[in-house]
């Protein structure tokens, strides 16, 4: 049985094309130099340019974290280009009409048009080629409502006091290695704001791609919710079929304030690699939202199944009382892939809630682990956590571990804690082909089954991709 | 130069202290320990357990057991009825207070100073084989110098009928002194042991207990092993208990512990034949500024192994407890099945509970969980005692001790589960009215 | 002759996380009455047993309770146990640790001793209880095991039973003693019930079938619907329930 599993480990890449066209790469390598070049290429303000110096010279005295469960060769910070933008006529272009043809074919290949006739209906793109958003719709609509959604380049230009007050607010530049690296030579990102008591009127999206040879991708997206507003965002990630490895490490940042709910879903799709565990996506990603204020709600809903090294815990700093934090997440990896997920809930506030879901499955030679930090602060009087995390593994060349660390310093709270771990048995497997249905079918239903609870935190469109997509990474998976 | 800490000191001393000759053991020891840095709180393992007051302490290692109040020694050790017993004060045997004659007669219990040659070649063929050094610092401190120790051999298809009870006994001494005993216990194939360790105090105490405790079950031996570490508070205490588990072996604990001015408990179990089986099953409870530490590892290394886990705290005042379970199967161990709880009581504002159960996972055709929960005391419970007249303090009296005695009440030994509960009853006297109510049947 | 009521609950409003399950509910019980509440689910029955026997997850919003002349809500959980009010559960909770020996005497220890009587001492008390065993069919080991763990749904009721007729209580709230039991567990714990029986003790039974009043005979049966008292009557209201339904008083 394992020798067919061995054969059928194979997967399309559906998203692994090249678009080509010129564009404008720095020559790799890091150093201040590279940094002021970057920000001056984005007309920053001198504060901004300071802001990344700070950063990069602490970056210099960080070393890599060690302690997750993934093995890759260092990277070489030096042989990355840090900037890397599609030479059109402007540097950036005013409107999606200026945009490159053949970068908006590529955003409609993968099932993202960007232009007027036919974008998305009900949910606004932020897209971002390589280094640089290059537009995003709705933008009238949007202002109407008072709701700010924009290229975090432009946000610098155009409201610097809510950057200056935020950015950095929740992940401080030294926060760790990547989140330092990033802070010094972020390049682009998305920028949210909705104004207090506004209900967005409709979905927000980034949609990212790495195209160039050879890039790091580090875009930076900020999201604030004032009091009492509401907003969902969606994230999504392909990149090229390459035998190199590519650096993304990313940072977000979420500002709940009073009674501001944000709810962020990410289903990211980077280059997984080959079947033979060559190329693919170094994704290392800091992702943390504070709830500010009283009663403000923060909610994670992650769907990973791309990327060689995933290395990212979307968490929730609970500071305002009654303040809810939660955590879904699916991770699938197949092939050669490595991911170290989980999330870290730090309940400050009095009678605040966490909800960790987290479903891992493991095929082919991958190793999955799931980590996590629940601290519990003296002062958390009513604190409650409930965290769930199960493993699914197919096949016996891979790994499924589970590492939770619960610190309570509080009498008060309630934390209760499962996980388990399994294989699709056999028992339903033959049930399913007694009854007709093939056998990598009857897996992909399991497992979409296994999945259900995280599946039904994201929005519709989004569910049915990821049904997808778990459908496609899964392939060959089964014997 | 005069030492001033731990590692220093112990390097000095044991270096001129005479291990027995035939031992290859303490030379490589010496060498690890000598190459290992001391934990800090970056080390994984230590995480929540700073051991800066431990280290920072020159202990002494003195050569012989000191002078002891026999008859406080005698009152300590409890009624367990029919038993052999070893007792050790301050790593030391002592032999006024030991009655084991009949076990040693028939070589089932051997001192290392006494060994034949058939046993001296068993032990070094077994000591130091059940652990990985280089995780484990402390066993290789115990074992730099190995001026004697105790090996137990339960002989091939043979039921020892007396339970061998091993008594730790620490007292004050006149300066910090480093106390390190250790046992190699044998089951041959088939063979059947009760193990009961009771680690205790003569009142107050500077000691620094390196306990170090071996054991080899060979194919489809078994051994049940009872555990009570009730020691006075000021003890700070390295236990490392490693097991090794042959085909069909079966090993099952029970285990009491309090918290102590430090105490960290390894419990390492390796399976290495297939249908082996253990059960932990354990209660810690910490008051005080006490501190205690429980990491728990089982080594799934070969198919077809179950294992339960149960492990429940109780922690209270400004006391702090660490439990890390971690579930490990090896890529060809199909067909495990292994299972972890840890249940947590933390009952005050000062204290605090770190709980980390690892499940790591190379093979698919198992069936693992772990579960770990903190809570106060249930509401329904409380009230369900409220609705039958008990008033609200004797209702969460009696809730602390039923959670700790659903685990004491499994113990397969009632002479022992009275002794805990004596113990119990000492360790509750000041936290509670609960002393009274562990005398009803 | 007129008898001062045992219990007397005047338009009694109570809620639970801010929604109001008993909305103006009054009853009086006197001595040694049979009561029996019935009515569909989510009528609030159970909510009255509880609210009686001082569960502080309900909020009494407003209406007075007095229970042998004084304010019910005055007491703590125990202190009503102590003067007498008694509640079977519908649910009784498991209590690992705890032996149902331990759990039992500790209980009948503080009610007597409430009461100016002496404490049993173990023996006698050991005696006592193993005769209620006895009666109710449950074996002598059952008082070691721990409190309702791992008792089966007939267990858990006799369980109730046995403290109620070891605590001797001049007011029982039974909340849904038959839900769970087959025929032959329910005329157990039925004839448990039974044997309490005299002209001193109450009861008020919560139900929601006809059934268990066919053992337990009440005096008189009361419809709660939306958590009011819709309708009072005689045995002869509950037959008339079983044949017509719920919907009937609604």
């Amino acid at each position: 049985m394992s020798d067919e599993i061995e054969s059928l480990i194979r997967r399309e890449y559906e998203a692994g094309f090249v678009t080509n066209i010129e564009s404008e790469t720095l020559p790799p390598g890091l150093n201040e130099d590279v940094i002021r070049i970057i920000s001056a290429k984005k007309n920053e303000p001198e504060w901004m340019l300071q802001w990344r110096l700070e950063a990069y010279r602490k970056w210099c005295d960080m070393e890599a974290p060690q302690w997750a469960h993934l093995q890759h060769p260092p990277v070489d910070f030096n042989a990355i280009s840090y900037y890397s933008s599609p030479k059109s006529k402007d540097d950036a272009p005013k409107s999606l009409d200026e945009v490159d043809p053949e970068i908006l074919e590529t955003f409609e290949k993968l099932g993202i048009p960007l232009h007027e006739r036919a974008k998305l209906a009900g949910v606004a793109v932020d897209a971002v080629f390589d280094s640089v958003s290059i537009g995003t719709t709705y933008k009238d609509e949007l202002a109407k409502a008072g709701v700010i959604f924009c290229s975090i380049s432009e946000a610098i230009k155009d409201y610097p006091d809510l950057i200056q007050k935020y950015l950095g607010s929740v992940v401080p530049q030294q926060d760790n290695f990547y989140a330092a690296l990033n802070s010094a030579v972020f390049s682009d990102g998305s920028f949210v704001y909705i104004p207090k008591n506004t209900r967005c009127p409709m979905e927000l999206s980034t949609y990212f791609r790495i195209n160039e040879l050879n890039t790091g991708q580090f875009e930076r997206t900020l999201i604030v919710a004032d009091e009492g507003s509401y907003v969902s965002y969606l994230e999504g990630c392909t990149a090229p079929m390459r035998d190199e490895n590519q650096l993304h490490a990313a940072v977000v940042e979420l500002v709940a304030l009073g009674d501001a709910e944000i709810k962020y879903s990410t289903v990211q799709n980077w280059y997984p690699g080959d079947e033979n565990g060559k190329g693919g996506i170094y994704n290392f990603v800091t992702k943390r939202g504070v709830c500010d204020g009283a009663n403000s709600k923060i909610s994670w809903t992650q769907v990973e199944t791309g990327s060689a090294i995933t290395w990212k815990y979307p968490s929730v700093i609970l500071r305002g009382d009654n303040s809810i934090g939660e955590f879904y997440s699916v991770a699938l990896t197949n092939g050669y892939q490595q991911a170290d997920t989980g999330t870290k809930m730090i309940h400050l506030g009095k009678n605040t809630k966490s909800t960790i879901v987290s479903k891992g499955i493991s095929a082919g030679r991958s190793q999955n682990a799931y980590r996590g930090l629940v601290r519990i602060s003296p002062r958390a009087e009513g604190a409650r956590n409930y965290t769930q995390c199960d493993s699914l593994l197919i096949g016996d060349q891979c790994g499924a571990h589970t590492f939770p660390y619960i610190e309570n310093k509080n009498p008060d709270a309630i934390l209760e804690h499962e996980a388990t771990t399994s294989k699709v048995s056999d028992d339903q497997l033959f049930l399913c082909r007694q009854r007709g249905i093939d056998e990598e079918k009857a897996v992909s239903m399991i497992v979409n089954g296994f999945c259900k609870e995280v599946f039904k935190e994201l929005p519709m469109e989004f569910a049915v991709e990821a049904g997808k997509l778990l459908e496609v990474s899964l392939e060959g998976a089964v014997g | 130069m005069t030492p001033h800490d731990l590692k220093q000191q112990a390097q000095q001393q044991l270096a001129q202290q005479a291990s027995l000759d035939w031992l290859s053991l303490p030379q490589k020891a010496q060498a690890t320990f000598a190459a290992l840095d001391m934990p800090t709180r970056k080390t994984e393992a230590w995480k929540y357990t700073p051991l800066t007051a431990l280290l920072n302490t020159p202990y002494f290692a003195h050569t012989a057991a000191g002078q002891v109040d026999e008859s406080a020694a005698a009152d300590r050790l409890g009624q367990l009825g029919d038993v052999s017993r070893l007792v050790f004060v301050n790593g030391h045997l002592h032999p006024g207070l030991s009655s084991y004659s009949d076990l040693e007669n028939q070589g089932i219990v051997t001192l290392f100073s006494n060994a034949n040659d058939a046993q001296r070649e068993l032990i070094n063929a077994e000591l130091g084989t059940a652990f990985e050094p280089q995780q484990h610092v402390f066993a290789t401190l115990n074992y730099s110098c190995i001026e004697d120790g105790v090996l137990i051999q339960a002989p091939t298809d043979f039921k020892v009928q007396q339970p061998i009870q091993l008594v730790y006994l620490s007292s004050g001494e006149a300066q910090p002194a480093l106390a390190q005993s250790r046992v190699l216990v044998y089951g041959a194939a088939g063979s059947s042991l009760e193990l009961i360790e009771q680690y205790d105090s003569l009142g107050e105490t500077n000691v620094f207990h390196n306990q170090m405790t071996e054991i080899s079950l060979q194919p489809n031996a078994r051994l049940t092993h009872l555990r009570l570490q009730v020691e006075h508070e000021s003890l700070s205490q390295v236990n490392g208990l490693h097991v090794k588990l042959a085909a069909g072996s079966h090993y099952e604990q029970h285990a009491l512990a309090f918290g102590s001015a430090l105490k960290r408990n390894d419990i390492n179990i390796n399976f290495n034949g297939s249908n082996a089986y253990c059960r932990l099953n354990g209660v810690f409870l910490s008051k005080h500024k006490q501190h205690i530490d429980n990491h728990l590892n089982l080594e799934h290394g070969v198919p077809h192994c179950n294992s339960d886990t149960v492990y429940k705290g109780f922690i209270t005042d400004s006391s702090r407890a660490v439990f890390n379970g971690r579930i490990h199967i090896h890529k060809h161990a199909q067909k495990t099945e292994a299972h972890l709880n840890n249940k947590n009581l933390l009952l005050s504002k000062q204290a605090e509970l770190d709980t980390k159960p690892e499940l790591e996972i190379y093979a698919d055709d198992v069936k693992c969980s772990h579960g770990a929960s903190i809570g106060k005391l249930d509401d329904k419970s409380l009230f369900y005692f409220q609705s039958r007249g008990i008033d609200r303090a004797t209702a969460e009296a009696m809730l602390c001790l039923g959670f700790v005695n659903e685990m004491v009440e499994q113990f397969p030994n009632t002479a022992v589960i009275e002794l805990a509960r004596q113990r119990l009853a000492e360790f509750f006297n000041d936290v509670d009215q609960l002393n009274h109510l562990w005398t009803l049947e | 002759m007129s008898k001062t009521p045992l219990l007397e609950v005047k338009d009694l409003v109570a809620e639970v996380d801010g929604k109001t399950i008993l909305n103006g509910i009054s009853l009086t019980v006197n001595p040694g009455e049979v009561h029996a509440i019935m009515g569909p689910n989510g009528s609030g029955k159970s909510t009255l047993a509880n609210v009686l026997a001082g569960r502080d997850d309900y909020e009494v919003v407003s209406g007075s309770v007095r229970f042998k002349g004084q304010d019910l809500f005055e007491l703590e959980p125990e202190e009503r146990a102590r003067e007498g009010v008694f509640l079977a559960f519908q649910y009784p909770v498991e209590i690992p640790g705890v032996s149902n020996m331990q759990f039992l005497k500790a209980s009948v220890d503080a009610v007597r001793k409430h009461r100016g009587q002496e404490e049993l001492d173990a023996p006698s008390f050991m005696k006592l209880a193993r005769e209620h065993c006895k009666e109710l069919k449950l074996k002598p080991e059952f008082l070691k095991r721990g409190v309702n763990e791992g008792f089966s749904g007939g267990e858990k009721k006799r369980n109730e039973i046995l403290q109620m007729a070891l605590l001797e209580p001049s007011l029982a709230l039974l909340d849904e003693t038959d839900s769970g039991l087959d025929i032959d567990a329910l005329q157990v714990a039925a004839e448990g019930v039974n044997a309490l029986r005299n002209p001193e003790r109450s009861f008020i039974v919560v139900t929601h079938y006809q059934r268990l009043l066919n053992y337990i005979v009440p005096d008189y049966v009361h419809v709660l619907a939306g958590g009011k008292i819709v309708k009072s009557g005689g045995r002869e209201l509950a037959l008339e329930l079983e044949e017509k339904g719920y919907s009937w008083i609604q």
